[in-house]
């Protein structure tokens, strides 16, 4: 059994974490939760909903958590950017 | 400047180390390197909304004593202000003249210069937050790159 999960085919990717690429190697059937959990300390986990991560190759929308890697489209090689969901800006109102 | 210089190109070099050695990691997630020179980094950032790139200049004089100062320019190197239907405002993107009441756009963001300086920000400090890992130089563009790209952001 692989860290990750029972997958049989593995992905290679490039993550993003805090900024930095890291290489990840997950089971294609990895749901995109576990993923985001795996990429948070220990102490973050539980706020792994606050998270996202996006490939840009197949347009800008985060994945889906509840789908796996292979479900969203997900292709060995692909280079993802893990961030918060938000990054804490303040509420601004626009000049019209 | 606060810091010795050489103190903080040291922490530069380190914390864009990465943006010279894999500039394509990061153009597949849709930031290019368009320069990276103590202490400024440029950025062309991708905004998909607008279907375009956004250029971003950080300015990390005193880095990491204290926090990167970011906002937009145009390709010549200018701000590029509001009003120009070129930035984005809304969801901590400011338009208007920064906290120190310069002329050019900025970041409402934790872990960015005008949001530290911002009397209404006393918590968290930059003292609290600058040797965390999320608010490292890059992790803070890398998450600006995605606030850039959540819904509700819009242009003027």
């Amino acid at each position: 059994m692989s860290e990750h999960g029972t997958g049989t085919a593995r992905l290679h990717l490039t993550i993003l974490v805090d900024g930095l690429p890291e290489e990840k190697e997950y089971p294609s059937a990895e749901k995109v939760e576990e993923v985001i959990k795996s990429l948070l300390p220990a102490g973050e986990k539980q706020n792994w909903q606050q998270y996202q991560l996006v490939d840009r190759r197949l347009g800008p929308n985060p994945l889906d958590p509840a789908q796996s890697l292979e479900s969203n489209g997900v292709k060995d090689g692909d280079t993802l950017a893990f961030t918060k969901k938000d990054g804490g800006g303040g509420t601004l109102t626009v000049d019209r | 400047m606060i810091l010795d210089p050489r103190l903080a190109r040291t922490w530069f070099g380190r914390d864009t180390a990465a943006l010279l050695s894999y500039p394509e990691r990061y153009a597949a997630t849709g930031m290019q390197v368009v320069q990276v020179d103590y202490p400024i980094i440029d950025m062309s950032v991708q905004w998909e909304s607008q279907g375009r790139e956004v250029l971003l200049r950080v300015d990390a004089t005193d880095y990491d004593y204290r926090p990167p100062s970011g906002w937009w320019i145009d390709s010549s190197g200018e701000p590029l202000l509001g009003g120009t239907g070129m930035i984005p405002a809304g969801g901590g993107f400011q338009h208007e003249s920064n906290p120190l009441g310069l002329s050019r756009a900025w970041f409402c963001f934790p872990g960015w210069r005008e949001y530290h300086d911002h009397p209404g920000h006393q918590t968290p400090t930059w003292a609290s937050l600058r040797r965390r890992a999320p608010y490292r130089i890059i992790a803070l563009i890398t998450q600006l790159h995605a606030d850039l790209n959540k819904p509700g952001i819009q242009v003027v």
